[in-house]
């Protein structure tokens, strides 16, 4: 029998084959159990490596660099200074090194429940599931949050170009719930306090969240749209083709829920 | 960043490309080289040439030359000052202020173990295997780091394996696992 490549394997995870290459490639895993082990091989390095970079990584500190980029398209130079009276931002960026341990606990809870249902003996399983305090297998790691009953909200019709959402000021741990609906307009409802700027000409909402959580909703036939979380992509959404991004996405029924990190 | 001012570079809203790449580009930056000063200078680095130099392009194609210019920035900086990475080595940055003495000294180990799995990458797999968790396609990546789109499926399951294998095998963690079957015919 003749195997294929370990790389066309991870072309095929990573959905970069051709339709009929990718046919081929998984019409010969249906009856080789040696390439389904690699295949599940490669995927548990995946979310391994995920989890343990996701543990690593530090916060952007997106605002001091906001003042600089600034200064230098008003033409002075980058001083590297922050001159928090030089421009009345609307954004800010929360930047605590705190919320990066919850962060890390999230995602490896996350990898860990993954890697346990991928396969359950798994060495990844077992040191994802030491005793970290708050790290469990059991839960997803994005609960379902009821959203308080006096929000507020805006709408933005969506045309040919797309809508785009951004939240700011989310704080680590919130949830976000994203509705796809038939038709209609999008929406972004959020608990009262939060502040909303929209343009409809340009498709987009921006959100300055006073506190989670926040429940959206988008129509099916939106296209591009980009929901973007204190700077991060969370989902991409261009045809037909849907991509989550950022933190673990939960499918619920025709919602999406994700958990700020 | 004042939004009642957006500027365009050639035709692209700066403001939102500075709000959708800057937070993936500086953790990519910071992957690639364990140190958050590092990141954030040649992030913004990347930022005031594609300002200064008034590149054109779609907002995608962008994002690549963003993190492509960033990639060369940072090999640049390793030819010129190599002494960094064995220091980054012996001293990792570990981030955050301990509440937990403890706890954070358990971090700090677990941040050492990624950067020394990732030291043990040649710079392109590193590169390569970073920009794919930023979501890049192989024919993006390929354009950002100098290799054939056809090999990247190859390049990156080596480079994952490695990093992996180089992980579970310090500090007396489970054995690697195993290499690949050969993939010609058996």
């Amino acid at each position: 029998m003749i195997h294929p490549e370990e790389g066309r394997l991870r072309a095929l995870m990573d959905d970069e084959l051709a339709a009929q290459e990718a046919g081929e490639l998984r019409a010969h895993l249906a009856g080789c159990a040696d390439c389904n082990r690699t295949l599940r091989r490669l995927q548990e390095a995946q979310l391994l490596t995920t989890a343990l970079l996701y543990a690593s990584d530090v916060l952007a500190p997106t605002e001091r660099v906001e003042a600089r980029l600034d200064e230098g398209r008003r033409g002075g130079a980058p001083t590297g200074v922050v001159s928090t009276g030089a421009a009345v931002r609307s954004f800010r960026w929360p930047i605590g090194r705190s919320e990066l341990t919850r962060a890390a606990l999230l995602l490896l809870g996350f990898a860990g429940a993954v890697a346990a249902a991928v396969h359950p003996a798994s060495p990844v399983r077992r040191w994802l599931t030491k005793d970290e305090p708050g790290v469990t297998l059991a839960p997803a790691p994005v609960s379902p949050a009821p959203v308080a009953v006096r929000d507020v909200g805006v709408r933005v019709a969506v045309g040919d170009a797309g809508i785009r959402i951004t939240l700011v000021e989310m704080a680590a741990g919130a949830s976000i719930g994203v509705t796809w609906v038939e038709e209609g307009p999008a929406a972004v409802y959020a608990p009262e306090g939060t502040r909303f700027n929209t343009s409809e000409a340009q498709g987009r909402i921006e959100v300055v969240v006073a506190a989670g959580p926040v429940r959206i909703e988008l129509p099916r036939s939106a296209s591009p749209a980009t929901l973007l979380v204190n700077g991060s992509r969370y989902l991409e959404k261009t045809g037909e083709r849907i991509d989550y991004a950022g933190p673990p996405a939960l499918v619920d029924g025709a919602t999406v829920r994700f958990q700020v990190r | 960043m004042d939004r009642g001012e957006s500027s365009y570079v050639s035709g692209v809203d700066f403001d939102a490309l500075y709000d959708e790449v800057f937070s993936p580009l500086f953790r990519y930056c910071h992957r690639l080289t364990g140190d958050p000063d590092v990141a954030e200078d040649v992030a913004q680095e990347a930022f005031v040439r594609l300002l200064d130099r008034q590149v054109a392009g779609e907002q995608a194609a962008l994002r690549v030359w963003l993190f492509k210019v960033a990639t060369h920035l940072i090999r640049d900086r390793w030819r010129v000052s190599s002494n960094r990475r064995r220091l980054l080595e012996i001293h990792p940055v570990a981030p955050g202020k301990p509440p937990d003495p403890e706890r954070e000294t358990e971090r700090s180990q677990e941040v050492a173990s990624v950067r020394h799995a990732l030291e043990t990458l040649d710079p392109r797999d590193r590169e390569l295997l970073l920009m794919r968790e930023e979501g890049f396609s192989y024919g993006e990546m390929a354009e950002a780091v100098g290799v054939q789109a056809t090999s990247v499926g190859t390049l990156l399951a080596r480079a994952q394996r490695r990093f992996t294998n180089a992980w579970t095998a310090q500090a007396g963690r489970e054995t690697p696992p195993a290499e690949p079957l050969s993939r010609k015919g058996e």
